[in-house]
């Protein structure tokens, strides 16, 4: 691809080598799209959205870090904020007509298509509590669980130390063994 | 808070934890390339010309904007329409005093005809 194009309108070399680009990365963005919004439809426009601003700012991409790197980087960004909007968006609804404003509508449960099928149901109750730890530690734990990236993988993505991932990953499991257990009365 | 658990909720616990275990990778549609060619060439196309003026009149600000200029110019007009309405003595006064030097004195043809000497 053409690094000095900043226009989204692409000749036929250009096309063939983001269809090649394309093809290598959709299935990393959807699946990190797809673990942070929970949802199909959504995890596909956000994958969307991400190869469109890949192909836009590519002529600003400096090369600092790994090609793969700066697509997860924009994944990620893209996902969290369609997540942020989604959660806004039901919030918002009605609800202050009643005044239950503060109460976000239950998501349904997510069956991830990559579980394996006797791991489904509890992979569902995993996603759900996933949705109440922070924003890092949800991260963290989906590119290590999803993904599978290493710790250092994951602490450059995330633009911090191994051992401030260490530290984050420790901390997302032990308020996932509380929320879960708390949630379904286990201890 | 782990102490106080019971060996099958461990168990539990310990199982949900671990069921992203050998997950494997979810595959997007197979005409997602398409589709961001097809959403690429759209954008463009809304860049163009009118497009973009609608672009930018339909923005949440524009239109607030437009919104609070136009109450304004509501509550300017009504409190104007309000004040030249109120009766005021002195205003008319003033008034008929400049009709009176302003007022074309013009003639009929009978006063004309007949002048008096």
């Amino acid at each position: 691809m053409n690094k000095a194009t900043t226009d989204t309108r692409i000749n036929e070399s250009e096309e063939r080598h983001f269809a090649t680009l394309v093809a290598n990365y959709q299935n990393m963005v959807y699946n990190t799209s797809l673990g942070i919004l929970q949802n199909e439809q959504d995890a596909e426009e956000a994958t969307q959205d991400v190869f469109i601003k890949v192909h836009k700012g590519f002529a600003k991409f400096g090369e600092q870090s790994s090609l793969r790197t700066w697509i997860y980087k924009i994944a990620i960004n893209t996902a969290l904020d369609a997540y942020r909007k989604n959660r806004r968006t039901k919030q918002k609804g009605f609800g202050f007509l009643f005044g239950n404003n503060t109460l976000a509508e239950e998501p349904a449960n997510f069956h991830h298509p990559g579980v394996v099928l006797d791991q489904k149901e509890n992979a569902a109750i995993l996603f759900k509590a996933l949705n109440k730890l922070p924003e890092k530690q949800k991260l963290a734990f989906l590119l290590q669980k999803t993904e599978g990236l290493n710790v250092q993988e994951v602490a450059e993505i995330m633009e911090t130390t191994a051992m401030a991932i260490t530290s984050l990953l420790a901390r997302a499991k032990e308020n996932l063994r509380t929320i879960i257990g708390d949630t379904y009365k286990l201890y | 808070m782990t102490t106080n658990m019971k060996p099958q909720n461990e168990s539990k616990i310990q199982s949900i934890m671990n069921s992203l275990d050998g997950c494997t990778s979810a595959e997007p549609s197979p005409y997602l390339l398409t589709r961001v060619m097809a959403a690429m060439a759209n954008k463009n196309d809304m860049q163009n010309g009118w497009s973009k003026l609608l672009n930018v009149i339909t923005r949440p600000a524009f239109a607030l904007g437009g919104l609070i200029l136009i109450v304004i110019l509501n509550l300017f007009v009504y409190l104007n329409y309000n004040d030249s309405n109120s009766f005021n003595a002195a205003s008319v006064t003033k008034t008929i005093t400049v009709t009176d030097d302003f007022t074309a004195n013009v003639n009929s043809f009978y006063e004309i005809e007949n002048v008096e000497p």
